[in-house]
């Protein structure tokens, strides 16, 4: 089956329009045999083989690129291929390859428009690029850009050269650097498609245009693009040499601040889009395709396609999860205003879901009301919704103090005090109301599910659902079925939380789950670190520098000692000696130093400063001392590493991709380093394994575990095929 | 059937709720509403919202109620204005629909944001601006713009305006002194009618906290408005004599603490015909038995509830006697005593129909949980109001007959007959 058909025609009509032999149109119809249009090897040699018949054609005046997809253009080049990359050489003939096919676009004897309706990204974007003129619809599908960036690489198929010579050197990296993906209106507003039709009869609009576009050969269209360039600025910063570097100084600069220099792509992307400025444009592709070549055969590039990968696995479904779905007409009923319950209830009304939040207390209501208000009143100050959006989301939203609506509700969030007595005294109070289809979700961070359902007559119906704070921020939802819930309900809440735009993994009910069990081996090496005399605000540069969002003092005082305590108190129950609550952090809660809420914590806080806590300095009673930043690095993640292998071998993660993902979208962990697993295999699993038999030796209270142990042994890795 | 109702705080315009727009404000009723009431909201077949002044940015705020508080796109909804009695307007209109068969569930009640309500330029000002818009040269236009002159600047507040009788150009407090005067209602009766008003609203205020949804201030929801602001519980009659009268400075007797308060809110009622509300399980609380409007002087405009009482007891072949609860709407202490002078009048209450004198409503049946001169009085909602508060207060009651009923600016009068249905 052919992926492209080149059909001439007098009309525009239908996806595929009808042939007619004597037509002034050539249409170029993308239609993959897989489920979305991407541009693999297949797909690229065919459309060489379409370019090639082309000139059999004679008479036709334009050649209009489209897709028989509704609402789906390109989604890009083939990711897969891309993860996969071994050889430098190998890249760099297909993307030179690419390059020259989409630049024969503006090379043929008739002009090339390309017509994008829907997702039309990285690859997609760059064949557009190669052709003569773009028109972009106006449908909320159509999404334009270049997230190249975002797997660590840059566009390889002459993007970056491309978008470089249309827009100049500031234009082509807004695209470039932020990797966003923009609608129709936007994308022609800075300049990247000629037109911006609306979609209802598109195709007929479509057609006029392009008659207009071909009857005065591009000249409007040119005359409009040359506009958007003039001026004396533009012409300092994108044409003169002193120009171009301050532009690029400045955006390495702000790149360099966001990335801490761990992410490669975006500086040669800078790089290639500066070339491409001066260079001609078959010098500048070379680079490019250089560029692309050692980016993609790199360490960093394999990361964040794995994390790529997995998340679009959660985000689709893995195979074998239970099958649900959340009833969209449903309400969601929040039980508790605080923190959590308001994050989830905005994030549901920013969805279309029609939530009510429910507290006991008018003050905790009044309180989560107006943290939704300025959560919506933030993302219209900053444009991402129009005023009458803002109204339409808050008026999904109720509340009051009555418990109303469960009779027919589609599901109950409860975020309330997290303590088992009240948890269940709720479910107590819910079950008898419940609608009989509705799913009971907790949102508990140690809490047993099982012992939260137990005993209660809609048992199956509960489930764990653990959301991370900030909600609107953290990607992240551990699912946790407890031993009494039914595989639908689960199914529900995965549908639940991808509806809200989490990433839902399961996990087992088991204590502290997956995330929290990680974070605190690193939590608890970090006070240890601390009582041997090193300076906590070193452990949290060095920590910030090997790439992770916040350092272990500065993430405990955000999440609240008492918290912390609590969770290590669980842990430390559950799994014993190796778990053992570090003494610092309990005499601190003791003196009310809980954190950033109370102040104070391992730092003072006043307003958005904060600085050490000095008066820390006598509970340690060794010297002074200090560590090599590798050595530091490694003793707060030795220990994570292992407590991710016991994780795998007690089965509490399906497997190590979703460990990885769920540290990345729920901790930070730097999505470069692909997660703790994939960062423990790049290292060599045996270095780790002796490290902590060393420790362990001198009196630490964990032991590498078996599968630790074990692997390292076989010279494996967590990761099988990578 | 009523089956529930609910209604947002009463709060004085100018104050808490004065951002908030008419369509949010019966919204937010509308949707504590179906929430409270367990039964799914597609069943809705329309929503009828009484309205004065309809906002110049939603021709049809009804329509913007019915989508925003979740109703499903195919529910029409309409706004009906009859001034002061839109509210209870609305009601009757859902009454209607659902006696000839149209609709087996309506939402009906009314809404008013009197804080909202326009200042306007005089239209010669739009007449110079459009003229100007139309200049072609700037000759011309300068010329356009000589033409204006400050009076056309002079703004015209639309609540006075809106306040006017519009035949004889009175003010409705000047029709309240007329009936002051004819009746020889004296300034200290009206205000003992007044404080006890309040007495009664603030003796009721747990009772009238149930009729209230809590309504959190869009868009940033930082304020949530709980309580009704109007009643005063250290209303004292010693202050309230020393008021200057408001609209006849000089002899008049109708003063600001003897009038409703100019107030916004909203109050919404869920009506089904009974097969419905009873295969769907739900227990209302009272039932419609009939409404009535009638026309009167609008000079006088304040008699309107004689003469729609008197109508429509007539329909129904009952006695004033045999209601048990009456709440009349206070728009003046001036003008509920007129009406209640007119029913005591052997002469007046046989002209209006009334086949022998009624009397006076004793004031346990009348207003027994204090009425607009405490809580306020937001025109299109008020109606609706009288309703609710009526239907609960015979429902907890265990039943019985019970008469809404309002004065209409322009010299009209409108009632409802309503039977509680016990619990």
């Amino acid at each position: 089956m052919s992926q492209w058909k080149l059909i001439r025609s007098s009309s525009w009509n239908q996806a595929i329009p009808d042939p007619d032999p004597t037509g002034r149109w050539l249409h170029l119809i993308i239609d993959a045999e897989s489920s979305a249009n991407v541009l693999s090897q297949t797909v690229l040699e065919d459309l060489s083989q379409r370019l090639d018949q082309v000139p059999e054609f004679a008479g036709v005046e334009a050649l209009i690129i489209s897709s028989a997809k509704n609402g789906h253009f390109i989604a890009g080049a083939d990711v897969k291929a891309i993860g996969s990359a071994k050889n430098v050489d190998q890249v760099n003939d297909a993307c030179r390859s690419a390059q020259d096919l989409f630049g024969r676009l503006s090379r043929l004897s008739i002009p090339s428009i390309a017509v994008i309706h829907g997702t039309c990204l990285g690859g997609g974007l760059e064949l557009s690029l190669g052709c003569t003129a773009r028109i972009a619809i106006e449908d909320p599908r159509t999404r334009i850009g270049l997230p190249e960036v975002n797997l660590g690489i840059i566009p390889g198929f002459g993007g970056t050269v491309r978008m470089t010579r249309l827009l100049g050197l500031r234009g082509a990296l807004g695209w470039i650097l932020p990797a966003s993906r923009l609608p129709a209106k936007v994308a022609h507003r800075k300049g990247v498609v000629d037109a911006s039709v609306p979609v209802e009869g598109f195709r007929t609009l479509s057609l006029q245009l392009i008659e207009k576009m071909v009857a005065d050969r591009f000249r409007k269209v040119k005359a409009q693009r040359k506009k958007r360039r003039k001026g004396l600025i533009s012409y300092f910063l994108d044409q003169t040499a002193l120009g171009r570097s301050i532009v690029c100084r400045q955006a390495t600069k702000s790149v360099r601040a966001r990335t801490l220099g761990h992410m490669p792509a975006p500086e040669r992307a800078i790089e290639v889009a500066r070339l491409s400025a001066h260079l001609s444009e078959k010098m500048a592709l070379v680079e490019e395709a250089k560029a692309v070549s050692r980016l993609a055969t790199g360490p960093v590039c394999r990361n964040l396609v794995s994390i790529f990968q997995d998340s679009e696995r959660v985000r689709r479904g893995v195979e074998g999860q239970p099958e649900g779905v959340w009833p969209d007409a449903k309400q969601l009923i929040v039980l508790g205003a605080g923190v959590m319950g308001s994050g989830v209830a905005t994030m549901a009304i920013e969805k279309s879901i029609s939530t009510r939040l429910r507290d006991i207390s008018e003050d905790a209501i009044d309180q989560g009301l107006k943290k939704i208000g300025d959560a919506v009143d933030s993302r219209r100050k900053k444009r991402r919704i129009t005023t009458y959006q803002q109204a339409e989301i808050l008026s999904r939203l109720s509340h009051g103090k009555e418990l109303v609506g469960l009779e027919r509700c589609g599901g109950v969030l409860e975020a309330v005090v997290e303590r088992l007595d009240v948890k269940r005294s709720v479910l107590a109070e819910i079950a008898p109301l419940l609608a009989k289809n509705a799913i009971f979700a907790t949102n508990t961070s140690a809490l047993s599910v099982t012992a939260i359902q137990k005993d209660s007559p809609v048992a199956d119906r509960v489930v764990g659902l653990h959301f991370f704070n900030p909600v609107p921020k953290m990607p992240l939802v551990e699912v946790i079925p407890g031993e009494f819930t039914d595989p639908q309900v689960v199914g529900i809440a995965l549908s639940l939380a991808r509806k809200l735009g989490k990433y839902p993994v399961i996990v087992k009910d088991s204590p502290g789950f997956l995330v929290n069990r990680l974070l605190l081996p690193y939590l608890d090496a970090a006070s240890r670190l601390l009582l041997k005399g090193l300076s906590g605000s070193h452990i949290d540069e060095v920590a910030r520098a090997h790439g992770l969002p916040m350092g272990p003092f500065r993430l405990m005082d955000e999440v609240g000692l008492d918290i912390g305590v609590e969770v290590q108190e669980t842990l430390h129950s559950a799994f014993g000696d190796r778990a053992a609550s570090s003494p610092i952090l309990l005499k601190m809660v003791q003196k009310g130093w809980l954190g950033k809420k109370s102040g104070i914590g391992f730092y003072h806080h006043r307003g958005k400063s904060s600085t050490w806590n000095r008066q820390l300095d006598p509970m340690v009673q060794a010297s002074p001392s200090t560590l090599p930043p590798a050595q530091i690095i490694s003793s707060l993640l030795d220990p994570m590493v292992d407590e991710a292998a016991r994780c795998l071998e007690e089965k509490v993660v399906a497997d190590a991709g979703l460990l990885d993902l769920a540290m990345v979208m729920g901790t930070g962990y730097p999505p470069h380093l692909g997660g703790p697993l994939r960062a423990a295999d790049a290292e060599g699993l045996s270095a780790i394994e002796k490290r902590l038999r060393a420790a362990h030796e001198s009196g630490a209270a964990r032991s590498p575990c078996n599968l630790l142990v074990d692997l390292a042994s076989r010279n494996e890795r967590f990761h099988t095929h990578s | 059937m009523i089956v529930d109702g609910a209604r947002t705080p009463f709060v004085r315009a100018g104050e808490d709720l004065r951002s908030v727009p008419v369509d949010e404000l019966a919204r937010s009723c509308t949707r504590g509403l179906l929430d409270r009431v367990p039964f799914d909201s597609t069943h809705v077949d329309e929503l009828i919202l009484g309205c004065v002044a309809q906002p110049p940015n939603c021709a049809n705020p009804a329509r913007a109620v019915a989508l925003r508080s979740g109703l499903d796109e195919s529910t029409p909804a309409h706004t009906v204005s009859r001034n002061c009695a839109s509210g209870m307007q609305a009601i009757s209109d859902a009454y209607d629909r659902i006696r000839v068969g149209a609709s087996d569930t309506v939402l009906a009640g009314g809404a008013e944001s009197m804080s909202q309500i326009p200042i306007l330029f005089p239209l010669s000002f739009g007449f110079k601006l459009s003229s100007l818009s139309r200049a072609r040269n700037f000759a011309e236009k300068l010329a356009g713009i000589f033409h204006f002159k400050f009076a056309d600047l002079k703004p015209r507040i639309g609540l006075l305006e809106g306040l006017r009788d519009p035949f004889s150009g009175e003010m409705m407090g000047d029709t309240a002194e007329r009936l002051a005067r004819e009746w020889g209602i004296s300034r200290a009766d009206q205000d003992l009618y007044a404080l006890e008003s309040h007495r009664k609203a603030v003796a009721a205020e747990e009772t009238l906290q149930r009729e209230i949804i809590a309504l959190a201030v869009p868009p940033r929801l930082d304020r949530v408005v709980r309580h009704d602001v109007g009643p005063r519980p250290g209303a004292k009659l010693e202050k309230m004599a020393r008021m200057k009268p408001y609209f006849d400075r000089k002899m008049g007797s109708v003063t600001i603490a003897n009038s409703c308060g100019i107030t916004d809110g909203a109050a919404m009622l869920l009506l089904m015909e009974s097969a419905q509300a009873k295969s769907l399980g739900l227990k209302p609380v009272a039932r419609i038995l009939g409404s009535a409007f009638v026309g009167c002087d609008p000079l006088r405009m304040g008699l309107g509830p004689v003469h729609a009482m008197a109508a429509l007891l007539k329909d129904h072949d009952l006695e004033l006697a045999d209601i048990d609860r009456v709440e009349l709407n206070e728009a003046f202490a001036a003008q509920v005593l007129a009406c209640q002078a007119a029913l005591a009048s052997d002469q007046y209450s046989r002209e209006v129909g009334f086949s022998k004198t009624p009397g006076a409503i004793d004031s346990d049946r009348l207003n027994v949980f204090g009425g607009a001169i405490a809580l306020g009085h937001p025109v299109g909602a008020t109606g609706a109001r009288l309703i609710l508060t009526l239907a609960r207060q015979l429902h907890a009651a265990g039943g019985g007959h019970g008469i809404a009923t309002m004065c209409i600016g322009g010299g009209q009068g409108g009632a409802v007959l309503i039977e509680g249905i016990p619990s």
